[in-house]
């Protein structure tokens, strides 16, 4: 029985770490699918997580007795709205790499570079300014303790349906989306022909700038709101920083080798040892073992090394990510 | 009469200065800078608006503060920089732009051979850990301590550099991507040596002779501190030798970008890697030997950064990524700005930290120091842009002179 909680205990915490995760990751997969890559995601989650923050801080009922008696539902649509404004900022955000790498043509790494800079120092500079300290602190838990009567079903209730916000739900609900545009639609199929052949694409009659853009946007507004949902599974407060979710969300979207569903369960995996890292002395057979908390943090990023060596014959890899697109080298 | 002919000499001199001017601005040299100029000048126009806004904000309530901030003293703080306190802040701004100008150098020699090393947070983070293990594990006499730190450093991040630069050659893999997965790695990795080699400072309660495991390490012996001899010049701020071998770096890497068969051949690769190896030029080899010099200067910064009197390594990520990794981040920047050349490197990590030292000052005027990030990150932003803005305004000047001339020529029909 107490192997069962720690089992359920352990899934839930890896669902709540994966989901951003995914998130972020489902929209650099789309973004580097239409040839852009976006290592700013780090900074875009940045900006996403302190708007969404300072938005759920003034929406929320200002005293802590309020805030605590809020029903499921009233937090759930807290959530969602902070999780959905946090994703037009960061869709703002992106706008900046957007317009630097598509129209201005400047190289897409350096401005993406550019944004993670910009993001953290706006957020503490704003806040600091604003608010008189560097962390935006709001008083809504938005972990549910159990959803309805989805919980009283046995193995599935205890596995999704107790200590989860909805963001998991969200995080679901984007990947098949996600999945069905690209695979399903004729946009979607479009925008990865832009990110394999972008001239013959462009023969064909294709806005490669278009798609382009669309794809950059659309990575923006995923991952400002996968920075907005770390911020709310974390605690209560943020504070300038998605402690390189960003870049490990790179790493998800390479381990998955830019498929939907591997993506998913990179995702799951590296979430896993992000929680395994944290919680490795509760578990009995890990406790013996006695190995460093840092070296199962280490795992994902040795991972997705080995899995680049690995695939780098079989990479699925866009073959155009990265690279400048301008008409005149038709 | 002798008297007029000096004067006439100085009207003279004076004389030729616009000419010197404007032959210096007319110059190649000037020409290549504009880009990171301009850049410069809209990061500080942005810096100085925000200011502005921010005072407008707090003088018609839209917020309250507890001090409001002083507008015009805020903006002469800010560009008064490193002049702020005299020699003193002269030297916190030379001691603060070594591992900066370094940095910033093996981004740059990176970029020179066709390469974007991202990586050097990891190797930065790589050298100074090796720095620490050396200085906190050996007791050896002192110049040969700090040395060896040094050299230490330098060859730890020149390993994490090679490892980059040997999964590009000979796995493919690019090296931004693994450039990120090895700065947490190198992160990750010194958090787990800190533990393993027993780095951590110990606290033993005196009563119960209990000991327990601070969140930092020791600091470096002595010996293994870099002289401070410039202390004396710099108004009794500890500034070290780091600048000193920042220069030195400087004249290096120049020598050996512009001076050497070497060089050369790694900038050719840059250029075309396809025609150098059409040439005959061992390729893989180059790339894995760029990456390796420059994780050395990245190693070497770390390494810098931490060979000093009470520096502690901290064992949180948040103080590790703005006390280090963020550094290396910095390299970026600096290298854009210097146009990945050796003296443009220096003069940008020393304006970098001018600024940042100006940013520090500003809080005197009740404006947060966070505004020189916001201020040099939007440098680097409108630099990336600047160069793609230059050949818009090319193209659109030959546009307007083609408009025109066909204009005129409408006229005569």
């Amino acid at each position: 029985m107490i192997m069962n909680a720690l089992v359920y205990d352990l899934f839930t915490s890896t669902l709540e770490t994966m989901i951003p995760l995914l998130i972020v990751a489902v929209g650099a997969m789309i973004c580097e699918k239409s040839g852009v890559t976006n290592i700013a995601l780090e900074g875009i989650m940045i900006f996403g997580a302190f708007v969404g923050c300072w938005f759920v801080k003034i929406a929320e009922p200002q005293t802590l007795v309020l805030a605590a008696a809020q029903s499921n539902l009233d937090k759930s649509i807290l959530f969602i709205e902070g999780a959905l404004i946090g994703g037009i900022a960061g869709l703002l955000f992106s706008w900046l790499h957007a317009y630097a790498s598509i129209s201005m043509k400047a190289d897409q790494t350096i401005s993406a570079t550019a944004l993670n800079l910009v993001a953290p120092a706006i957020a503490i500079f704003v806040a600091r300014s604003v608010i008189g300290g560097r962390h935006i602190e709001y008083k809504t838990t938005f972990k549910m303790a159990e959803v309805g009567a989805l919980a009283d079903i046995p193995v599935i209730g205890d596995l999704f349906f107790k200590n989860v916000n909805v963001g998991f739900y969200m995080g679901i609900v984007i990947l098949l989306v996600a999945f069905v545009f690209l695979y399903k639609t004729k946009t979607g199929l479009r925008l990865m022909a832009c990110g394999e052949n972008p001239h013959a694409a462009d023969s064909l009659g294709v806005n490669i700038y278009k798609i382009r853009y669309g794809a950059v946007l659309t990575s923006g507004f995923l991952a400002g709101m996968g920075g907005f949902i770390f911020a709310a599974s974390v605690g209560k407060s943020f504070e300038g920083t998605v402690s390189g979710f960003g870049f490990l969300a790179i790493a998800v979207l390479i381990f998955g080798n830019w498929r939907p569903f591997r993506v998913l369960f990179a995702a799951f995996f590296f979430g896993l040892m992000k929680t395994i890292a944290i919680s490795y002395s509760s578990i009995p057979f890990l406790a013996a073992l006695n190995i460093n908390t840092n070296l199962y943090k280490m795992i994902p990023y040795v991972a997705t090394l080995v899995v680049l060596v690995a695939t780098s014959k079989s990479s699925r890899a866009p073959k155009a990510a990265g690279k400048i697109y301008d008409q005149g080298t038709r | 009469m002798k008297r007029h002919d000096v004067m006439k000499r100085i009207g003279a001199f004076f004389k030729k200065i616009p000419a010197a001017f404007r032959a210096f601005f007319a110059g190649a040299t000037f020409r290549k800078a504009m880009p990171s100029l301009v850049a410069i000048g809209a990061g500080l126009i942005f810096g100085i608006f925000t200011m502005f806004v921010i005072w407008l904000l707090v003088k018609v309530e839209v917020f309250n503060v507890i001090n409001d901030p002083q507008l015009f003293r805020g903006i002469a703080k800010l560009l008064a920089g490193g002049f702020n306190k005299g020699m003193n802040s002269l030297g916190y701004m030379l001691y603060r732009a070594a591992p900066l100008i370094l940095t910033g150098l093996s981004v740059g020699f990176a970029f020179k051979t066709g390469l974007f090393n991202i990586g050097a947070p990891g190797q930065l983070v790589f050298g100074a850990l090796v720095a620490i293990i050396l200085g906190v594990k050996l007791s050896i006499p002192a110049p040969w301590h700090w040395m060896l730190c040094l050299l230490g450093g330098m060859a730890a991040g020149s390993l994490w550099g090679f490892i980059i630069g040997f999964l590009k050659s000979v796995f493919n893999v690019h090296e931004v991507v693994a450039s990120i997965m090895m700065n947490y790695i190198a992160m990750y990795f010194a958090f787990w040596s800190l533990d393993a080699f027993n780095l951590r400072h110990r606290f033993v309660d005196s009563i119960t002779g209990q000991v327990s495991l601070a969140p930092y390490t020791e600091t470096l012996a002595q010996t293994a501190w870099l002289p401070r001899g410039l202390a004396n010049v710099f108004d009794g701020y500890t500034i070290n030798i780091g600048i000193l071998i920042a220069i030195a770096a400087v004249v290096v890497m120049y020598v050996i970008l512009n001076k050497t068969t070497l060089g050369y051949q790694l900038k050719a690769a840059g250029f075309n890697r396809d025609a150098s190896k059409y040439a005959g030029m061992n390729t893989k080899r180059d790339i894995m030997l760029s990456m390796a010099i420059s994780g050395l200067l990245a190693g070497l910064a770390g390494a810098i950064i931490i060979m000093v009197p009470d520096k502690k390594m901290f064992t949180d990520q948040a103080t590790m990524s703005s006390e280090f990794m963020s550094i290396g981040f910095d390299g970026i920047s600096i290298a854009l700005l210097g146009l990945s050349e050796p003296i443009g490197v220096g003069l940008a990590g020393l304006f970098l930290a001018y600024i940042r030292i100006g940013g520090d000052y500003i809080d005197q005027a009740n404006y947060m120091k966070e505004l020189a990030d916001v201020i040099t990150s939007v440098i680097i932003y409108f630099s990336a842009l600047s160069v793609a803005l230059y050949q818009f305004l090319q193209r659109r000047k030959k546009k307007k002179a083609a408009d025109a001339a066909a204009l005129t020529g409408g006229e005569e029909r």
